[in-house]
């Protein structure tokens, strides 16, 4: 379980890596384009479409590695102040609204990517369907809901569980809170 | 129950699941479900849940925000702080309260390439800070330079927040980052006379420092030749016209990558940080755009901006009351609330009141943004401060916040400026 967890959190962290060195070849594509309608009166074609397709995919590969290092903006003065027990508590309940959260995305992300397909609906300029790249928009979407159910399950072991899984629980909790990467 | 009724039971169950630890932008979204369903019935609500988040996620006007974050991240790690850093330090260094001033001045160049007040805290907290307390520099106040320099980096354009406020308000974003010029300028000089006079006041809390000789100082100006060059591309293309503000950011992106490749600090495990720092920073803003959409959709159909109006022509302030009104609980706010959390949170109230009062959007982008900088300083949760607390232990925070005193006094003076002269935001987009 602890394993399968591990190879979980880390598959997120290579996917947000991947997504972003993703970026940084789009972003090499639109200076070229910008360079060369510029200087040569050329510019390269369709590079709008390319940024719309790729910014949706890019952005939802790193989603995972967020819930998995638990790097959302949050205010968490209660629980510093109610103890640890109580800090516990609104940890795996904020935990359990995130995984409420991303799971109805996913699966809403399920007819919305159908809708695409159905309507047969392309980018503007390359005439690209853009529901292949929802549909991996979507994948990513429900892997950040399993990673999500791993951390629920963390929590409830740390607010309820005893002894050794409650330390191997807490430790993973610390190592994604640190941003292990 | 009546729609406006609806809508402030929503607003506190949002501040409820804020207090909860449920992260903001998902206390948004759950909120603005909630409230949409109980108006509309949940099937029309929940497909917000796809249609919202993927508007966000295809929108072009949003994508200049990852890519501000690769360009600042590869900037940090490409050394173009510690160059600016060290060529202010070589021009006024010497003079006492010359390193504080350097911090603010370098802050103030690096927001230039960064757009973020919290990277641009980190990055002088290591660069400058250690700097400062090794020449002498009092920890409160060296702390405190550091993290009111950091407020520069939202308020300097390119800024990412300016960025968010642009596509939420449907404004131009070149208009904000022209209108934003002068507001930098003069943070930046009041920032440098609140320095002056705390040195003046207690010279042994901010020391002088040996003069470099004129040769060496004219050489140190070409140390910043990399960000000077980056900084020219990314705001001189966008104000010229030749690139779009994501185009700039583009090329600033590969512009920042070939230059820290060329002077070899990017290995495999640099670059993995950058990636990784740029795409956590990321999706943080992009979960609260999500969550700041669908809470839009919620508000927007309860009427209670019009109410909200109403409520506040019937307490028969005049304008200039409301916006001070407004300008305390943003004070307050900033306080408790990330940057983009306390812009977008408040966003679908205060908009409507800022428009029916006649005031300019892009006015009040602005005046949004100083003030949120402003938040990050003050007690309880100053986030800049915070930081500096977590990178080095041995400065208490209450001598951080002594530290930060002079400079929230200058800030007090900035907004009570931009309050009352608004043309000193509006002069200069009205002449580009």
């Amino acid at each position: 379980m602890a394993r399968l967890d591990r190879v979980l959190r880390s598959g997120a962290r290579w996917l947000a890596l991947v997504g972003f060195a993703g970026l940084l070849a789009l972003a090499s594509m639109m200076t070229l384009d910008a360079i060369l309608r510029t200087f040569f009166s050329s510019p390269l074609h369709g590079v709008n479409d390319v940024s719309a397709v790729v910014m949706a995919v890019v952005i939802a590969s790193c989603i995972p590695a967020n819930l998995a290092d638990r790097k959302n903006i949050s205010v968490e003065v209660l629980g510093a102040v109610l103890g640890v027990r109580a800090n516990r508590l609104l940890t795996l309940l904020s935990s359990l609204v995130i995984f409420a959260f991303i799971l109805l995305m996913a699966v809403q992300f399920v007819p919305f990517v159908e809708s695409l397909y159905a309507s047969g609906r392309r980018t503007w300029v390359l005439a690209w369907p853009v529901w292949p790249w929802w549909s991996v928009a979507t994948v990513f979407l429900s892997y950040a809901a399993i990673i999500q159910a791993s951390n629920v399950i963390k929590d409830v072991i740390a607010m309820f569980g005893t002894g050794e899984g409650r330390r191997v629980a807490e430790d993973g909790a610390l190592a994604a809170d640190k941003g292990t990467r | 129950m009546d729609p406006a009724t609806i809508a402030l039971l929503g607003l506190v169950c949002m501040f409820v699941l804020i207090a909860l630890h449920v992260p903001i932008g998902i206390s948004m979204a759950v909120v603005g479900i909630g409230g949409f369903a109980s108006m509309t019935g949940w099937g029309p609500a929940v497909k917000l849940l796809a249609s919202e988040p993927a508007a966000t996620m295809a929108n072009l006007d949003l994508a200049v925000i990852p890519l501000f974050m690769l360009m600042g991240s590869l900037a940090a790690t490409g050394g173009l702080a510690r160059d600016i850093f060290e060529t202010a330090e070589a021009l006024v260094g010497h003079r006492r309260g010359g390193l504080a001033a350097t911090t603010i001045v370098a802050s103030a160049g690096f927001g230039a390439v960064c757009g973020s007040s919290v990277a641009t805290t980190a990055t002088f907290g290591r660069v400058a800070l250690p700097e400062m307390i090794a020449r002498g520099y009092a920890k409160g106040s060296s702390a405190g330079a550091v993290a009111a320099g950091g407020t520069l980096g939202i308020i300097v354009p390119p800024s990412s927040i300016m960025v968010l406020y642009g596509v939420l308000t449907e404004e131009s974003v070149l208009e904000l980052f022209t209108a934003a010029i002068l507001p930098a300028l003069l943070s930046v000089v009041l920032y440098l006379v609140a320095i002056g006079i705390v040195a003046r006041r207690n010279p042994e809390a901010m020391p002088g420092s040996r003069k470099l000789p004129f040769r060496a100082r004219v050489l140190a100006i070409g140390k910043s030749w990399g960000a000077v060059t980056l900084a020219i591309i990314v705001l001189g293309g966008i104000y010229s016209g030749v690139f779009t503000v994501n185009e700039a950011a583009a090329v600033g992106v590969v512009f920042a990558f070939v230059f820290a490749l060329a002077r070899g600090k990017l290995n495999r495990d640099t670059f993995l940080s950058v990636l990784s720092e740029a795409s956590v920073a990321t999706v943080m803003i992009y979960v609260i755009v999500f969550g700041a959409m669908i809470f839009s959709y919620f508000i927007s159909l309860s009427g209670v901006s019009s109410e909200m109006m109403g409520a506040i022509e019937s307490l028969g302030l005049p304008p200039l009351g409301v916006i001070f009104v407004l300008v305390l609980i943003y004070l307050v706010l900033g306080a408790f609330f990330d940057e983009v959390a306390a812009v977008v949170v408040t966003l679908p109230f205060v908009l409507p009141i800022i428009l029916s009062l006649g005031y300019d959007p892009v006015w009040w982008g602005i005046l949004n943004v100083a003030l949120i900088g402003v938040g990050m300083l003050t007690p309880p949760i100053g986030i800049n401060v915070m930081l500096l607390n977590a990178m080095r232990e041995d400065i208490p925070l209450t001598a951080i916040y002594r530290g930060i005193l002079a400079f929230f006094l200058a800030d007090c003076v900035r907004i009570l400026i931009l309050v009352l002269f608004p043309q000193v935001t509006l002069w200069l987009p009205s002449v580009m």
